[in-house]
């Protein structure tokens, strides 16, 4: 039965196409979507996606190690979510308010593609910088941290919601872990990185346990 | 035993034990200022890579600690800065000595005291940014709690702050890249630029200075003036120490240029905004952020009085900080901090007005307080040679003056009724009151009892300026 590590290290030799491909949809759904448990999955999601990726610029077992710490920090994530989703029973806000089906969303959904299509158009350029400062890492993992970066900004950008700021800041975090592992591989820096990706998680959370009211991007475009 | 290990893990451990105190706030206060003490008398005299006689045994008290390929090394020119740490940290820990803080505050401040250290003992030096984010992280516990719930003033300073540290990193790998092949003044350029950027979103250049006044407006006044007192300092004291360490970075025109842009910006938008401000915290943000102004004109002049200046600067705005939040704390106690809410509270808390007053107007840079001593010197050097940006730093004063002689009727005007409900000020309240304005004044007359304490802080890299 193989190790975590080589599970790992097989899936991110098959998948590096698909996980660049993952990492762009969970993205979009973390700009596009407010509902916070989703917007959490998806950042879950994106979380195994990355490790993935950082098959190519890191040994197999530390690659393993951050997808733990995405993982372990969109669990902390999604457990305040679940907190904050029964205060919101109480306060009666209806329950799925935010996703997919959510009027307010798709009224502010016009806009929000748009930008998301700049900030790709941003991250492509972003690429075209990276390259040459890294000419040994294939393109679709300097391609998905670009995204991750640039997405992630817009979608700091777009909401004062302390969840979804923080998946978009951890999303930030990612996009630059997956390019700086590629030039600063040193186990001390790692660990660094990790403990800064949980800080981050544990302080949002902490954020968003402590608002008053449910409040929803209803302000935001 | 390792020093840096030592300076890293007491506080650590006071903190642990401050938590189990979480009912008695008072108690949790006088521990953390014995802690505070007890380290910051450490850092004075705590001998290095020397034996010495601890409980009857020898030990050897190494200047380094190391992890995971990483060093953090407590060097000699290093002790003025972490006893300002140390130092800075004790006001605003005796702020809690009427029992009137939250429970999480003194732990979660004990806590941010390593993490700061840890900037400067860290080697290679910029990994101290990694440093810089986990305080922010953590000074989110300071800054809501169930009395205070906003967040926009906290999530600012996570976001300004992870937006800021990748570029300090990504300048650490070019300098690697630099040492390492024959590009090097192409490798030392785009560090050069990537460390401006960083340092310009770290050190709350506007636009990024956002999350002060949010901060002042919705945390506790205490939790407020201490993120203020400590962490931009800690921005800076890390800048300077980059500054003293690399030649090549002293030699860099850019940097010193966005030090100055910066503090021009700070100056002419804080002091505009300051003016109209309504709520005591948000214009007391604005005091600091035009007086942080001053400190980085001051470092931008690439002079070593102009240096001294600006650690002066940034060393007597402590006592004026922990007095303003003396005052405030007590006053926003029952409400928020507004122009309404403190209508006619100077007759029910004459004290705790004098504090908020003498420690504001210090901020603004009024005559004969602490905060004018040193900001003359800097106008007196700014007039030298750009006239017109001493005109504005005085405009700036100007500004945040006026928003405080119009709180200042406020507070004076009779109480409306009925009265609202205010806890009679107690003992200690109008002894730290007493005490903190008294302080102010003393230090606005007086400021060599702390400038050569300031002077020390930049004493390595003023002697490379010079």
């Amino acid at each position: 039965m193989p190790t975590f590590a080589e599970l790992v290290a097989r899936l991110g030799t098959l998948a590096i196409l698909p996980a660049l491909a993952g990492v762009g949809l969970t993205l979009i759904t973390l700009v596009l979507l407010d509902e916070r448990r989703l917007v959490i999955g998806a950042f879950a999601i994106q979380s195994v996606f990355v490790g993935l990726l950082h098959t190519r610029v890191l040994a197999a077992q530390l690659a393993g190690i951050k997808m733990l710490v995405g993982l372990l920090a969109a669990l902390v994530l999604y457990t305040t979510a679940h907190q904050c989703a029964l205060l919101d029973i109480a306060a009666g806000v209806q329950p799925g308010a935010g996703g997919w089906r959510d009027s307010g969303v798709l009224r502010r959904l016009p806009f929000r593609v748009f930008a998301a299509i700049l900030a790709m158009v941003l991250g492509a350029q972003l690429y075209g910088r990276m390259v040459p400062a890294v000419p040994g890492i294939e393109a679709p993992v300097l391609q998905a941290a670009a995204l991750l970066v640039c997405l992630g900004l817009l979608s700091v950008g777009l909401t004062s919601e302390p969840l979804k700021t923080g998946c978009g800041l951890l999303s930030i975090l990612q996009g630059f872990g997956i390019f700086y592992a590629a030039v600063e591989p040193a186990l001390a820096v790692i660990w660094m990185m990790a403990a800064v990706d949980l800080a981050v998680a544990v302080a949002v959370s902490y954020l968003a346990r402590i608002q008053p009211a449910p409040e929803l991007d209803g302000s935001a475009a | 035993m390792s020093v840096p290990l030592l300076f890293m893990a007491a506080p650590v451990a006071a903190a642990a034990l401050c938590a189990l105190l979480y009912r008695w706030s008072w108690l949790q206060s006088v521990l953390a200022c014995l802690t505070v003490l007890l380290l910051a008398l450490l850092a004075l005299q705590i001998p290095l890579d020397e034996l010495a006689v601890v409980g009857g045994s020898d030990v050897r008290l190494s200047a380094t600690f190391n992890i995971f390929g990483r060093a953090f090394v407590f060097a000699v020119e290093d002790r003025p800065v972490l006893i300002f740490y140390f130092m800075a940290a004790l006001p605003f820990f005796m702020c809690g000595l009427d029992g009137r803080l939250t429970g999480s505050f003194v732990p979660a401040a004990l806590l941010l005291l390593p993490l700061l250290a840890a900037t400067i003992f860290v080697q290679p030096l910029l990994f101290a940014a990694l440093f810089l984010e986990l305080s922010a992280a953590l000074a989110v516990l300071l800054l809501a709690d169930g009395a205070h719930r906003a967040a926009r003033g906290a999530l600012r300073l996570l976001v300004t702050v992870t937006l800021g540290v990748p570029f300090i990193l990504l300048a650490g790998w070019q300098l690697e890249l630099a040492g390492s092949g024959p590009e090097s003044t192409q490798f030392l350029t785009q560090a050069g630029w990537a460390l401006c950027a960083g340092f310009a979103i770290l050190l709350a250049a506007v636009p990024f200075h956002g999350w002060m006044p949010a901060v002042g407006q919705e945390a506790p006044a205490v939790a407020a003036a201490f993120l203020w007192a400590l962490f931009p300092a800690a921005v800076l004291l890390f800048l300077l120490d980059a500054l003293a360490q690399f030649d090549w970075l002293r030699n860099t025109e850019l940097l010193f240029a966005m030090l100055r842009i910066a503090g021009t910006g700070l100056i002419v938008v804080c002091g505009a905004l300051a003016f109209a401000q309504r709520n005591w915290g948000r214009l007391a943000g604005y005091a600091v952020l035009v007086e942080w102004g001053a400190i980085l004109l001051a470092v931008g002049m690439r002079t070593p009085a102009a240096l001294v200046a600006a650690a002066a600067l940034l060393v007597m705005r402590v006592p004026a900080l922990a007095v303003w939040a003396v005052g405030v704390g007590a006053l926003a106690r029952a409400g928020d901090a507004d122009l309404e809410s403190l209508r006619g509270r100077a007759h029910a808390q004459p004290l705790a007005t004098l504090a908020a007053l003498a420690g504001g107007l210090s901020l603004a840079g009024l005559p004969l307080t602490a905060g004018f001593a040193v900001r003359w010197t800097v106008l007196r050097m700014l007039v030298a040679d750009e006239f017109w940006l001493a005109a504005a730093l005085v405009l700036a004063g100007l500004g945040v003056l006026v928003a405080h002689v119009r709180l200042l009727r406020a507070l004076f005007e009779p109480a409306p009724q009925p009265p609202p409900e205010t806890e009679p000020e107690s003992a200690v309240l109008a002894g730290l009151a007493l005490l903190g304005a008294g302080a102010v004044l003393a230090l606005g007359l007086n400021p060599q009892w702390l400038v050569p304490a300031a002077t020390r802080m930049v004493e390595a890299l003023a002697g490379k300026l010079g």
